[in-house]
């Protein structure tokens, strides 16, 4: 059953029934020409968090950062790690598949 | 009758004497005009006793008001005494009649403490002791003070010179062709007080006018200054930048790859740039015949072209989008509006040079005629405005975040350390996504610019503010005269 979890969560479209989660429906982010390519640095080093939070206003939104390198990005929140280039999606992106 | 006066102060009381005599001076001509223009009305016949009440009237406000006038004159110089004694700094002079004049500033020096200073001082002021009677306003004038009022130097008068006794005025008024008295107006030697505050009241008109005419005249230059509106250049490094209200090149509003001009409002020479000027007159030569000399004509005057050679460096993507920018620039600068352009039909755009100074380059317009400028075999080439090593196209966001984050929120400092935009929001133009990020420029490291600009006065510039006393005195230079 889908909607026990907000939409900014990775489990939005996940079913939930009284006593457990069912199996996890991704949310794919989808890739744009103009996403930005961002060499992580030591301040959002193992913090996808914090650099949800200050790019998006969410730190819940940590996870879009996976669903967009799913080749770079494998194993939170360790592998996000100083000089690791990856994908940003944008807000607008995110707003728009997300839904929020 | 002695009296210690400072030359400052003796320059302050007469010029508070001549104010007043002025307005003395402008009462009584009042007086007479009033009196003129009744007997032109009609109202006053000359030679009845109508007129001569009216006559006499005048003359006794005029008999009145020098009293008051001589009374205030007197309460003035007393005060003045008063306040010269109590200075301990005093130039001594003697009267006219009693010694001489000393005209050396004479400190008071103790023998005891200073015994070497005194004998110096007493020799100095022995050389210069002139006799006061030979002390004109002239030699007062000459011994340091080139306008006779308000000079900083203390140099001792006698105080009848200062003082304008009923004879001198006389002289005075005399020398400067006034009659000492009408006779329809007796009022003795007030009256010829009040004729030679005319002639000075002529001079200071005159005076007033010229420093009015040059304050017009400075108005128009700093009207001329407040049109083209520059920034105050607080920079002394050679800058040439466009008018402060254009709206075109790096000041349009999408000003593409010569963005990075705008922040600096121009192009700066990061390193100081060899300025060639040649100021030239030009003269015919005619040649005599069986003459051994050449003799000349003078056919005008002008200023050469200025040659700048100037060197740009590139050592990071910044640096690299800058020199590109500027090298854009000047080839942008030397072309007309055309075909598209709103303005099209407008010939290449003036711009305007300064650095190095007020006296130097104050934004002195000029149009760039040629530039020249070779790419180096022998040295790096840096991409300019692209990804840079890490991937990130730092300087267009380094713009955008000048201008639209607040850099005090700690969320907003940590995003601008790393370079990105809130919500990863790419906010550079769609052109220059595709053109900057994906097609690298590269500048050389290195790269020797030439200009060649032609100096630029507007007729009305050369007709109406150009005056060769305040070009030489420095004025115009900050108004932009070549």
């Amino acid at each position: 059953m889908a909607g026990q979890y907000s939409s900014t969560s990775p489990y939005f479209l996940t079913g939930y029934s009284q006593f457990f989660l069912d199996v996890m429906v991704n949310r794919p982010i989808p890739k744009a020409n103009d996403d930005l390519l961002f060499t992580i640095n030591t301040t959002f080093q193992y913090r996808p968090d914090l650099l949800a939070f200050d790019l998006y206003g969410d730190g819940g939104l940590w996870w879009v950062f996976y669903q967009r390198n799913p080749n770079t990005l494998t194993e939170p929140p360790m592998d996000f790690e100083a000089g690791t280039s990856i994908y940003l999606p944008k807000l607008a992106t995110l707003k728009t598949v997300l839904g929020f | 009758m002695a009296v210690t006066l400072s030359v400052a102060s003796a320059n302050k009381f007469v010029n508070q004497s001549r104010f007043l005599l002025q307005d003395a001076l402008d009462k009584v001509a009042a007086g007479r005009q009033q009196l003129q223009n009744e007997v032109d009305a009609g109202k006053l016949t000359p030679g009845t006793q109508e007129f001569l009440d009216a006559r006499n009237r005048l003359v006794n406000s005029a008999q009145s008001f020098a009293d008051t006038l001589k009374s205030q004159y007197d309460q003035d110089l007393a005060n003045l005494e008063q306040a010269q004694q109590a200075e301990s700094n005093n130039t001594v002079v003697s009267d006219s009649t009693s010694g001489p004049v000393t005209q050396s500033r004479n400190t008071t020096v103790s023998p005891q403490v200073d015994p070497e200073a005194q004998q110096t001082d007493s020799a100095q002021a022995n050389e210069q002791i002139i006799p006061a009677d030979q002390v004109t306003p002239n030699e007062f004038q000459e011994a340091g003070n080139t306008d006779g009022y308000g000079s900083q130097n203390e140099v001792a008068v006698p105080v009848d010179d200062i003082r304008f006794s009923p004879e001198e005025l006389d002289r005075l008024a005399a020398a400067n062709g006034v009659s000492q008295g009408e006779p329809d107006i007796e009022v003795g030697t007030t009256e010829a007080q009040l004729y030679a505050a005319e002639s000075d009241a002529q001079a200071l008109s005159i005076g007033a006018a010229q420093v009015g005419s040059n304050n017009a005249r400075a108005q128009e230059n700093n009207a001329s200054q407040a049109q083209a509106t520059f920034p105050q250049n607080q920079d002394w490094r050679v800058v040439l930048r466009l008018a402060p209200n254009a709206d075109y090149l790096y000041k349009a509003p999408q000003a593409g790859l010569l963005q990075p001009l705008k922040v600096t409002d121009g192009v700066i020479f990061p390193y100081t740039p060899n300025i060639t000027t040649a100021y030239k007159a030009d003269y015919s030569a005619y040649d005599l015949i069986h003459s051994n000399y050449r003799g000349y004509f003078y056919k005008n005057s002008y200023m050469d072209q200025i040659t700048i050679n100037a060197t740009f460096t590139a050592q990071s993507t910044a640096d690299a989008s800058y020199v590109l920018a500027v090298i854009h620039f000047f080839r942008s600068v030397t072309k007309m509006f055309y075909g598209q352009d709103a303005q099209r039909g407008s010939p290449p755009p003036l711009v305007f040079l300064s650095g190095l100074g007020d006296y130097q380059f104050n934004n002195h317009p000029c149009l760039v005629a040629q530039f020249n400028y070779k790419l180096p075999a022998d040295v790096d080439y840096i991409s300019s405005g692209t990804p840079n090593n890490l991937g990130l196209n730092l300087q267009p966001l380094q713009n955008l975040y000048s201008t639209t984050l607040n850099a005090v929120a700690p969320t907003a400092t940590r995003l601008a350390a790393a370079f990105l935009p809130p919500g990863a929001q790419n906010a550079l133009p769609a052109p220059l996504q595709q053109v900057l990020l994906s097609n690298p420029t590269y500048v050389p490291s290195k790269i020797d610019i030439d200009l060649i600009l032609y100096p630029v006065q507007t007729r009305q510039q050369v007709s109406k503010q150009f005056s060769l006393k305040n070009f030489a005195s420095g004025q115009q230079l900050k108004g932009g005269f070549w």
